[in-house]
């Protein structure tokens, strides 16, 4: 068998060949990594000014420690920063390997050192880190600490300096790469080899009470050594990343925390426990019984204890005792899968000795002796096996199940920023997962949003656990009320531009007065506000002294020159060796080899007696794979519905699952084969709206109307849908039959109704704002920018309805072109105090066509969660809205109407049919689509006038199914409670402002202000306008 | 305090024995001699002689304009006086601009020199807005030039400029004009046809660049709506069309296209439409859905403010023969049907049908084949109430279940 620096050289060829070409596939679906190449990339643009203006509003990049990132900006001179990242995590994995090597040499023979380094190139923690996680930061410091331990045991033990200066110069890297590495790790790895350094100078045979005393007086002994080591420790921690500490004190951002899934409880949440727990523990996992007995032996006490802990802390919220051992505190900021990550780390010699043992060791020739050849083949080949079967799905998770969208071609994007002076605006991406980091690597433009929450300081953010706005549906209310937020009102931002991936974005961006400017060539949708200011030419920053900036720029590098230096230095004028011959660890190990192969009955009388109760070595160890792999097929069980057709209930509440998850073909299986899937699937494509494109399944209810005998029910589905606009209660009944011992769901017949034309040909106004009608990266000329649409706000009124604030009217367009519309409305106290401003956002139509009047509705929010008495909603609720609360009594109003050229969804062709007031509540009707293009969310503004014709409400409702040509869709909308309403000021034109300029100085265009259109209803008049987005 | 008193007057004696520190005349005489104007662009050459100057010592010359002093430090080699160059640079802008001669802190000579800018140079900076206007009187939009040289210094006032127009009714319009204050400024009066005005502007042989005004349609007069494609059959599913007269202003323009027209329309069942169209070509059409209901129909369509059509009135009979109903009490199911319309031929598919059993809400079905069935299993046994309603016609019966 090879020799282990022969392994250790396999290891590191192995580390190049499989990470290397590995890691170029995956780099682009890992989490983090875009995130470091984003920080690497402003390094390459401003090596010493920390301040980062491209995400949120400005953020400091001294709040994470910059060696990575700054190594990955060095190397990116040469190759890009995709190379850059990639040369830093080979040179990071690499450490690692040679760190684990010279580290497992303390605990076990240099051919299971070897061994293990061999392991540590596929261990799955590892993989995971670099190929899902793309932490690198992480990755560097476990390299450069891993690394330190021996130099610190050995200093321990010969008290030689150079090998403190070593440790110190590799620590000093540590710290500059990932500080919490270095704090955890001096708990969790420095201290208890430190205690096992000293336990093997004091021996640890005889009496236990004896040892003790012993290594009591070896400590007060070497108190100053130690004390030495901890204050090197801390001088360094203190003095690389100053800056950083300075930031947190000085700078401290109170956010909400967010979610973590390593913070879940592993039961209730499989996918958690199979993400930050099964996954990087992996092959581990079933080797743990002789990891714990390896380590749990009097030498390595300290690792076991540390060990230990890891794995529990590992277990986040499965248990309680994470949380009471952290503190809440701790336990709601940290993410505790790192705890796991390092217990894996620290399993890996014992783990490399297991494999040294059966592939060149003792047992290898105990089981070919005895002649069990086949046992013994079946047993490593199916442990390599399991070795390389776990890294393969951890390096193509991706694939089996994505985690982050697929690639985005960021080219377009950039052409777009870059062209017509795009980047003096915000932009704001959405459902790009953590692409959206390398998109702004690529480019200067800012962004509203960032891919790093620690840093964030826009309050819309920082009191909402959302990590970032790109992936805001995923954060129920809290993330889509944010987003609305930022929807509403981005003049405050500077917001622009948005870049949607996702089109369950669409819909809200529509009808919060965004404008669809169509499709890059990479399939991105971009959208844009009008009316936004561009950018200041100076943005405010947060400017920290100018040595600190020196501080940050220069030490981390000079950490790592000096760290080289120290190592050569060491090496060859000291000639202290990278590898120290570790005769008193080789015979102490061979020794508790010796013992652990030792029958049971030789170790003590008392635990032999004891051990007779247990079973067999042969029969545990089957017993405990046996658990493991219940545990992984429990995580299965918990995830799939292994028998969906038990009971009628299960059948249909697995029906709407598989809807809910797209999983077609799986929904097709429940019903009665008397449908075939391409009928099915025909049926469901037809279908669009809100419900059918837009929305999650929130909660599901099934109520068995009648049971017709044994095998046949009739039910009722109670579905309660989220969508980005409204939330949805949809009845559906179906009918069910058994046979077979399974429930199936008899299809619904599908409407059989015929539309009245065959062929719809209809003459449409087709509008195009050219912008620059002369191809140049010039200014636009003054001759290509459009007159604003003049508008005439016919009527506003501030009035209060439950409690809440709004301003009400009407607005038209009295231009000749068609107008998009941004109506903002100011509130001011008595004595002229302005109070609060804000924008129409779902209760108006913003686009506006030439003569054309529209209703609208501004109401007034602040920003949700910010008060202490806030409570977060537990439940997705699209409508929760958080009023503004006025300090002081609105008395009086502005409204501000600006209008743009519009040229984009302009549909016009979905009407209103069949109106009917059954009572003062409500009123009734039918829209219908005479268009030539489906509808796919309709939505109904309701305004509600007094007897006099004066408007007193308007609201709105969103439709919950799309209508396709020549189609109707039969709607109930609630009218208001016209007594509950009460008119705080009705304005004049005084009060109107129309692109900037008062109204007062237009004269009306007309003086006929009759309105035949009203629908007359008890005590007042209603009229409703349908406002429709088309989907694409 | 005494000792504070005494510190404040000595303070006091000190302030009060300072004096500004004097200029000493130097006894250095300037004499300047320069033009009174130039035109821009030009080195100024000057004449410069200094008396009981000390040979070697730099006088300070500075050349101030409106958009800042420049200094030069010449120094005179000849007692008798010397020719001086300021570069072509300093001359670029239009204006007036001084010379002073200073020498250590004192202003020994000074001249004003007015220069003048070069004739109009291309290209031409022209503006117009509003760029759309009214075709109407009432409005007006500004066209501005503002004509300046090649070092774009605007051009002296009173230079002519000729305004050139082709108004919507092809008519040409000449004006004559001049810069006044650095710019020439024109108003434009809407005329009564819609269309574009396009403005040519020459100065000084010197032509400008194209603009475009548009004179658009006012809101529109009262108009007519009349049917078209109109298929007479209360049948809830065919369309017919409703088309407006072409709208126009009170100068007879066509209305922009997309202009909004709002139609409501009274069905005979009581129930309201209100239905949005949009002009093209000046005329709005819409496609409404024939009523469910036979009766009478009323249409009308207005544009908010200005202009109202007629009221159309239509009648629409029902179109289906009557609602055969069949009982089979035994298997508890009703059929309905086969229904038939006035040509003898089957309703269509998807005709809807209200079924109300025993004044509960109505069930819906949908005619397929023109039969539509009712399933009663789910009903207690005894007297049950069924009314079927379609198109308007309704079947009313009671049946015994067992």
């Amino acid at each position: 068998m090879a020799n282990s620096r022969t392994l250790l050289t396999i290891a590191l060829l192995l580390v190049l060949c499989f990470h290397g070409s590995a890691l170029f596939a995956t780099l682009d679906g890992t989490y983090d990594a875009f995130v470091h190449i984003f920080f690497a990339d402003h390094y390459v643009r401003s090596w010493f000014e920390p301040w980062e203006y491209r995400w949120y509003t400005g953020f400091p990049l001294t709040s994470y420690p910059p060696l990575a990132h700054q190594l990955i900006a060095l190397w990116s001179l040469i190759g890009g920063l995709k190379f850059g990242f990639a040369m830093v995590a080979m040179t990071a994995v690499c450490g690692f390997v040679t760190g684990i090597y010279r580290f497992s040499r303390l605990w076990v023979s240099e051919q299971a050192a070897g061994f293990a380094s061999l392991f540590a190139v596929f261990a799955s923690s590892i993989v995971q880190t670099i190929h899902i996680y793309g932490q690198l930061p992480t990755l560097c410091g476990i390299a450069c600490l891993t690394n330190v331990l021996p130099e610190i045991y050995y200093f321990v033990r010969t008290l030689q300096w150079p090998r403190l200066a070593r440790a110190l110069s590799l620590l000093g890297v540590t710290v500059a790469s990932h500080h919490v590495t270095t704090l955890f790790g001096m708990v969790f790895f420095i201290a208890p080899v430190m205690g096992i350094a000293l336990l093997d100078e004091v021996g640890t045979k005889g009496n236990l009470l004896a040892v003790l005393v012993r290594l009591i007086g070896v400590v007060f002994k070497r108190l100053k050594y130690l004390a030495l080591v901890g204050g090197g420790v801390g001088v360094l921690m203190i003095t690389i990343i100053f800056p950083y500490w300075y930031w947190s004190k000085t700078d401290p951002i109170t956010q909400v925390p967010i979610p973590h899934g390593s913070r879940d409880s592993f039961i209730n949440v499989p996918s958690s426990g199979l993400m930050f727990f099964l996954i990087p523990l992996g092959t581990t996992l079933f080797l743990l019984p002789y990891v714990f007995r390896r380590l749990f032996v009097r030498r390595t006490i300290f690792l076991a204890l540390s060990f230990s802990l890891l794995l529990l802390l590992g277990t986040g919220g499965t248990t309680p005792i994470p949380r009471k051992l952290l503190g809440n505190n701790a336990f709601d900021i940290l993410t505790l899968d790192r705890f796991t990550f390092w217990a894996s780390v620290l399993a890996i010699p014992f783990v490399g000795e297991l494999f040294q043992r059966l592939l060149a060791g003792d047992w290898k020739q105990t089981l070919l002796a005895r002649g069990h050849r086949l046992r013994y083949w079946l047993l490593t080949g199916s442990l390599i096996g399991m070795v390389g079967l776990v890294t393969v799905l951890i390096v193509n998770l991706g694939r089996i199940r994505p985690l982050q969208p697929t690639t985005v071609a960021v080219t377009p994007i950039l052409n777009f920023l870059d062209r017509d002076m795009h980047s003096r605006w915000r932009f704001l991406t959405l459902g790009f997962g953590d692409q959206m980091a390398w998109l702004s690597a690529q480019t200067s433009a800012l962004s509203i949003d960032g891919n790093y929450h620690s840093a964030r300081r826009v309050i819309e953010l920082t009191v909402t656990p959302i990590e970032r706005l790109e992936n805001a549906k995923f954060k129920g209310i809290q993330g889509i009320g944010s987003l609305q937020q930022f929807l509403t009102i981005p003049e405050k931002y500077h917001l622009k531009f948005i870049f949607s991936n996702d089109k369950f974005y669409d819909p809200m961006l529509y009808f919060a007065g965004w404008e669809r400017v169509g499709r890059l060539e990479n399939g991105i949708n971009v959208w844009q506000k009008h009316d936004v200011p561009p950018l200041p030419s100076f943005l405010p920053s947060k400017d920290m002294p100018r040595y600190q900036k020196l501080m940050w720029g220069i030490l981390p590098v000079s950490a790592l020159v000096v760290m080289i230096l120290t190592w050569v230095y060491t090496t060859f004028w000291c000639r202290l060796s990278i590898f120290p011959a570790p005769d008193f660890v080789a015979q102490q190990t061979t020794e508790r080899i010796r013992r652990l192969q030792e029958p049971v009955r030789q170790v003590h009388p008392h635990i032999r007696r004891l051990a007779r109760l247990l079973p067999g070595k042969m029969t545990a160890w089957i017993v405990w794979i046996v658990a493991m792999l219940g545990l992984l097929l429990f995580v299965w069980f918990k995830n799939t519905t292994l028998y969906p057709q038990k009971t009628p209930e299960s059948t249909l509440r697995a029906y709407y699952n598989a809807l809910d998850f797209k999983y077609f073909r799986e929904a097709h299986s429940l019903y009665e084969p008397i449908i075939s899937f391409d009928e099915y699937i025909l049926q469901l494509s037809v279908r669009d709206g809100l419900v059918a494109s837009y929305s999650k399944l929130d909660s599901l209810e099934v109520k068995i109307l009648e049971r017709i005998g044994a095998d046949r029910v009739k039910t009722l589905v109670t579905q309660h849908y989220v969508t980005p606009l409204d939330d949805y209660r949809v009845e559906t009944r179906h009918e069910l039959i058994r046979h077979d011992n399974r429930w199936w769901i008899l299809p619904t017949p599908p409407s059989a109704a015929t539309s009245p034309d065959q062929y719809l040909i209809k003459g449409i106004t087709g509008t195009r704002n050219q912008g620059k009608r002369t191809i140049t990266t010039a200014t636009t000329l003054h001759e290509d920018v459009m007159d604003r649409p003049e508008l005439y706000i016919l009527s506003a009124s501030l009035v209060r309805y439950k409690g809440r604030y709004s301003v009400v009217g009407e607005v038209q367009n009295i231009d000749y072109v068609p107008a998009h519309v941004t109506l903002e409305a100011q509130l001011f106290d008595r004595f002229k105090r302005k109070l609060v401003s804000y924008n129409a956002k779902y209760t108006t139509p913003h686009k506006v066509m030439p003569k054309e009047i529209v209703p609208f509705r501004i109401d007034f929010e602040e920003t949700a969660w910010v008060r202490e008495d806030d409570k977060s909603p537990d439940k997705f609720n699209p409508n929760e809205f958080t009023a503004f609360r006025f300090e002081r009594r609105p008395v009086t109003f502005k409204v501000f109407g600006r209008a743009v050229v519009a040229d984009h969804d302009l549909y016009r062709d979905a009407s209103i049919q069949a109106i009917s007031i059954p009572n003062v509540h409500q009123v009734k009707g039918q829209i219908i689509n005479q268009g030539t293009s489906e509808v796919s969310v309709p939505q109904i503004i309701t305004a509600t006038y007094n007897a006099q014709q004066r408007l007193v409400w308007v609201d709105h409702a969103f439709m919950p199914e799309g209508i396709r040509p020549q189609h109707k869709l039969n709607f109930a909308v609630p009218l208001p409670d016209q007594r509950q309403i009460q008119t705080v000021q009705a304005g004049t034109s005084a009060q109107f402002f129309v692109n900037g300029l008062p109204q007062e100085t237009f004269r009306p265009p007309y003086t006929n202000t009759s309105r035949p259109d009203l629908v007359a209803m008890p005590g007042g008049f209603v009229w409703l306008v349908v406002n429709s987005y088309l989907g694409e | 305090m005494m000792r504070l008193s005494c510190y404040c007057l000595l303070v006091l004696t000190l302030l009060a024995t300072c004096s500004a520190p004097s200029r000493r005349d130097t006894g250095v005489r300037v004499s300047l001699t320069a033009p009174d104007s130039l035109v821009v662009g030009q080195p100024l050459r000057i004449w410069l002689r200094a008396d009981h100057l000390t040979p070697g010592r730099p006088l300070s010359l500075v050349w101030q304009t409106a958009w800042g002093p420049r200094l030069l430090e010449p120094t005179i080699a000849s007692p008798a006086g010397q020719w001086l160059s300021l570069p072509a640079a300093w001359t670029q802008r239009s204006g007036v601009a001084s010379l002073r001669i200073w020498h250590q802190g004192r202003l020994l000579a000074s001249h004003a020199i007015r220069l003048v800018p070069l004739p109009t140079a291309p290209p031409l900076d022209l503006y117009l807005g509003s760029k759309a206007i009214v075709a109407s009187p009432r409005y007006w939009s500004m066209l501005t030039a503002i004509p300046a040289d090649r070092l774009l210094n605007p051009v002296a006032d009173h230079t002519p400029v000729l305004i050139d127009m082709l108004r919507p009714n092809d008519s040409r319009q000449r004006i004559n004009t001049e810069t006044r204050n650095l710019v020439a400024y024109q108003r434009i009066t809407a005329q009564t046809k819609a269309g574009k005005t396009m403005v040519g502007i020459t100065v000084d042989g010197i032509a400008g660049k194209e603009k475009e005004l548009l004179e658009v349609p006012d809101f529109p007069l009262d108009f007519t709506i009349q049917t078209a494609a109109f298929t007479p059959i209360a049948d809830q599913r065919q369309v017919f069309r409703v088309r407006t007269s072409v709208l126009t202003d009170r100068n007879r323009n066509v209305v922009s296209d997309g202009t909004l027209v709002k139609f409501r329309c009274e069905d005979p069942d009581g129930t309201i439409r209100q239905v949005s169209g949009y002009t093209l070509r000046g005329v709005a059409e819409v496609a409404l859905e024939n009523p469910g209901w036979s009766g009478r129909l009323r249409l009308s369509a207005s544009v908010f403010g200005s202009a109202r059509s007629n009221q159309l009135v239509l009648d629409f009979p029902t179109s289906i023969n009557g609602l055969p109903v069949w009982i089979d009490a035994a298997s508890r199911v009703v059929q309905i049907g086969p229904i038939t319309e006035t040509l003898g031929q089957l309703a269509p598919n998807g005709l809807p049908i209200r079924v109300y059993i025993d004044y509960r809400p109505a069930l819906a079905l949908e005619l397929t084949g023109g039969m539509a069935r009712v399933d009663l299993s789910g009903l207690a046994p005894g007297q049950h109430r069924l009314l079927i309603e379609a198109q308007g016609m309704a079947t009313d019966l009671t049946i015994t279940l067992k």
